[in-house]
This record gives C-alpha cells, structure tokens and sequence, in this order.
C-alpha cells in the first residue's frame, strides 16, 4: 500500500504533548520510506518549532497547536498552526548560534537548529494566527 | 527517566535508559543525574547508547549538568547518529569529550 501523502494532528500546547504527536508521526505511513536522515531532521525541527509555540507563543497559557505534513516529491512540507501570541517583530528569529563565551550557551540553540535543519522557511500572521511553514528536503521520496 | 549509574575506580558511569532526552523531560533528567553524580567520585560518563532523540532542551541540560559539576569532566559515551549530529551542529562536540565505545574511555 502506498504511504499516506497528508498527516494532520492537533492537540494541547504541552510538551508532553509535542513529545506524544512527534511519536504518532514516527509511525505514520507518511514517513514510510523517507531517508532516515531527513525524517530525523524533520522530528527535530517540529520539535524545535512546536516547543517554542508552547514555551513562547502560549507562555504556558492553554492553548491549541495544530500540525499538518505533506509529502512531497523532493521535500516534506510542515505546517504549523497556533493562537498564542506573535513571534517578536513579526519575522523569524535569528539563524545564529547563541555566542559561546567563557562558557558554552545554556539555551538559544532551538532556531539555530530550525534554520539548520530546514530547507525553507516561512512564518505570517494573520487574524490572530501564526502560521509557520516548514519545508525539510528528502531527496527522491517515491510517492 | 530510568538511569543506572555504577561506579568504577576512575568514573561515574550513568547508563540513560530512555531514548529522548527533550524539553517534556530535560529538568528532572538533570536534577536526577546531578543527585546520581553526588553520590558517586570522578568523572562523570554518560551512555547515550540508548538515546535517539535530543532537542536543544536536552542539550541545554547536557551543558548545565557540566556547569554544575563544576571542575568534573562530563563525557559522552556511545552517542546515537542522531545525537552526534545536534552535537556537532552545536559545535558542543568541541565542549565534550565523546567516546565512541566502552573501549576508548581510557584513552587509546
């Protein structure tokens, strides 16, 4: 049977509940036959994108996140729903790795590794919405 | 998260037997090494054998486990390929000694 093109999932803004939908997402036939490299980079970036949600976004306020994937030819295509509140400015924080001083960084590493990890990237705002897309390659995926 | 530490002459060896160290669980896998670190002498030596999943939040706790044992070392032993790759993305590969295998803790 072919694998599923489309995941779809919403839940709690709760890590516990990242944790639970990253699982639900290794077993599902979207991933079947996906590189393990990029199904690694995938769950890694959502988890980076959706903790970030529940610790900024919702600032441990109730909330709802929703995650959609799509499974491309070349690409894994994720998209990133929520209510809470803006990203600063409106834009994507920086790529940088947070400066090592004296000692290594404690924190600051989560959209070091998004932009690291991803192939593109895009966030608006709309109607009290963030929308964060999130595009991994995965080169020659059958369909 | 189910830890098993045994002590050897030289090392505090904490075997982590979950296979995510993340944001839902990174504060108390913390607190629970550095109560296992009291309790033993020397360096600190985690097995990361069974470990598939680090997000930056358990990196985040890898580096303040370090801070906080202050002039003991803390290693890695047998880190996953998934696990290699955020710590050398992070350049936290430059920061903590890794030993591939059992057989490279003491040297070569």
């Amino acid at each position: 049977m072919a694998p599923d093109c489309r995941f779809d999932d919403s839940f709690a803004a709760q890590p516990v509940e990242v944790r639970a939908v990253l699982a639900r997402l290794r077993r599902a036939s979207v991933l079947r036959g996906v590189p393990p490299d990029a199904a690694q980079s995938c769950e890694l970036v959502l988890a980076e994108a959706m903790n970030n949600i529940v610790e900024h976004a919702y600032a441990g306020a109730h909330g709802c996140l929703r995650l959609t994937l799509l499974r491309g030819r070349h690409h894994l295509i994720c998209r990133l729903l929520d209510r809470g509140r803006p990203l600063p400015g409106l834009a994507l924080p920086s790529a940088r790795l947070p400066a090592q001083d004296d000692s290594p960084a404690e924190g600051g590493y989560g959209w070091f590794l998004i932009h690291s990890l991803s192939h593109r990237l895009h966030y608006r705002r709309t109607d009290g919405l963030n929308r964060l897309l999130i595009v991994v390659a995965a080169n020659n995926l059958a369909a | 998260m189910k830890l098993q530490a045994e002590q050897d002459e030289t090392d505090l060896i904490i075997r982590v037997q979950g296979d995510r160290i993340d944001a839902a669980g990174a504060v108390p896998f913390k607190d629970q090494i550095l109560q296992l670190a009291e309790g033993g002498t020397g360096r600190v030596v985690l097995d990361l054998s069974q470990v598939d999943f680090l997000d930056s939040s358990g990196l985040g706790a890898l580096v303040a486990i370090r801070r906080m044992l202050g002039g003991r070392a803390l290693d890695l032993l047998s880190p996953t390929p998934p696990v290699v790759r955020v710590l050398r993305l992070t350049r936290m590969d430059m920061v903590f000694a890794i030993h591939p295998a059992a057989g490279s803790l003491h040297g070569a």
